[in-house]
């Protein structure tokens, strides 16, 4: 939980190669409480079909990342995304293993340096998102509830609400802007305020 | 295609609000956030003696049970009355001891009025803070977020006890938590940590832990800090991993016809903790 401001940079790419592409990315933290440096990195592999007159991609993908100075995480896991002119809908399962860090791992026991990870095999992604206009259109505003992003997988039952702005510059650049919110507790029903973050960047396309 | 998933989706909301114990307002916000509950409770402890229990033995027994959603109380008259021991130092229950309604906070003080000899410490879960069940707690039980150290002629012990009703600590509760495993931990022997929300998910259920930011604040903290035991409730099913040195414990429900009630047994000595988990007969 951060109580204060924090910023991380990223940088991800994504190589198409007819119905295939590739996508990966790495995630640094510039200000934050608990951590300096590297944050995490993802890399996946995508097909796609078509489904009468709509998409659907298949993806596999690993996340690393280390969310503080003794604890790393990996996830992996597949999505299916079906996409129609308005409606981005995906559901996926995420596969989690937290893990004590080397370092920290060797001022244990020996007994207790077995027990270095806990797994979590079975968590729903989701998403389910709404655009007003056709994917392709010079400007785009989105709304959804999902529970994870490029670096950031929530379990199944902590969603959250986010709205995404697009607009192409040109053929080549379109600026992004996503304020995701998050609540504690909402499926206990006894919900909490927790926080948001806003994502905000440019993609460039490149052929 | 885009009227069926508008039709899916009225469904399943339709679904969500068929429900009888359940307050769906608390879907949207708390009736009192958890900053705000955290201030009260720790108003409540500093015009309180601080919970320390001395014992003349050199090791001692403590019980810990979660999810009694008292209606009726066989189940916890049944723990009570295993806990009724001198052996056993103290009773904390772990959350989930109510509906949240007026009518079964009545009853459960007017159980605990009339029981005596249990040591017993009590900490909100998401249903205690139904229907505004957070101003009953407060009325009869005070604090949700406090310690209670045990004092044994060689050793000492802590236990920490937190309000996770909201699924978070929120950032008040969260730093006192960091000052208290900062500054205390390394006077006692032994660190306990008891609250009624789950870290893990071993199965898919729709119960929700805390959000995956504030697991890992926790876990670091309680590695760091190395908390010997952290043990929850809320999912009803019995569950423990070992994290470095820190088992996690989730725990069965007591609530009645609950297939398999348990309660969770731990004996403490200089040499070592035991645990297991106690039909509750």
């Amino acid at each position: 939980m951060h109580s204060s401001l924090y910023l991380r940079t990223a940088l991800t790419g994504k190589s198409t190669f007819n119905s295939y592409s590739a996508q990966y990315g790495v995630l640094v933290h510039c200000i934050d409480n608990l951590k300096s440096g590297y944050s995490s990195s993802f890399v996946s592999a995508e097909r796609e079909f078509a489904l009468k007159k709509n998409k659907l991609n298949a993806l596999v993908y690993y996340l690393h990342s280390y969310p503080s100075s003794i604890l790393g995480e990996n996830n992996f896991g597949f999505k299916l995304n079906y996409e129609t002119s308005h409606w981005d809908l995906m559901l996926g399962n995420n596969s989690r293993r937290y893990a004590l860090r080397k370092d920290f791992r060797q001022q244990l026991t020996p007994e207790q340096q077995q027990d270095y990870k806990i797994s979590e095999w079975r968590n729903l992604l989701y998403r389910i998102c709404y655009r007003i206009k056709p994917e392709e259109h010079l400007w785009n505003l989105k709304a959804g509830v999902t529970n994870s992003d490029f670096f950031h997988i929530s379990q199944a039952t902590n969603p959250m609400l986010f709205t995404e702005f697009n607009y192409l510059l040109n053929e080549k650049l379109r600026l992004n802007c996503s304020v995701f919110y998050k609540v504690a507790g909402s499926m206990n029903l006894q919900a909490d305020y927790f926080g948001y973050f806003i994502r905000t960047g440019i993609q460039w396309k490149i052929k | 295609m885009e009227n069926k998933i508008k039709y899916f989706f009225v469904v399943i909301f339709a679904v969500l609000l068929h429900g009888c114990d359940l307050d769906f307002s608390g879907f949207v916000k708390p009736h009192t956030p958890v900053n705000k509950r955290f201030a009260q409770s720790n108003q409540w402890n500093n015009s309180q003696s601080p919970r320390i229990v001395f014992i003349a033995d050199t090791s001692y027994t403590v019980h810990i049970a979660g999810d009694s959603h008292i209606g009726s109380t066989n189940s916890i008259q049944a723990l009570f009355d295993s806990s009724a021991t001198p052996k056993t130092t103290a009773l904390f229950i772990a959350g989930d001891i109510t509906t949240g309604k007026k009518d079964d906070y009545d009853v459960l003080k007017k159980f605990t009025d009339s029981s005596s000899g249990v040591c017993y410490n009590f900490m909100v879960g998401n249903h205690d803070l139904y229907f505004n069940g957070w101003k009953s707690f407060y009325q009869y039980y005070g604090s949700s977020s406090y310690t209670l150290s045990v004092v044994t002629p060689t050793f000492s012990d802590l236990f920490i006890c937190l309000d996770s009703g909201s699924g978070t600590l929120g950032n008040d509760q969260l730093k006192w938590l960091r000052d208290i495993l900062t500054n205390y931990r390394s006077s006692y022997k032994n660190c306990f940590v008891i609250t009624h929300v789950n870290f893990f998910r071993n199965r898919m259920g729709l119960t929700a832990n805390p959000n995956i930011e504030e697991i890992h604040v926790l876990l670091d903290l309680f590695a760091q800090h190395n908390v010997n035991y952290v043990i929850t409730g809320h999912d009803h099913y019995q569950y423990e991993e070992t994290f470095g040195e820190t088992t996690y414990i989730t725990m069965d429900a007591i609530v009645e016809g609950f297939k398999n009630p348990t309660f969770l047994k731990l004996n403490i000595s200089k040499e070592e903790i035991q645990h297991a988990f106690i039909p509750l007969e």
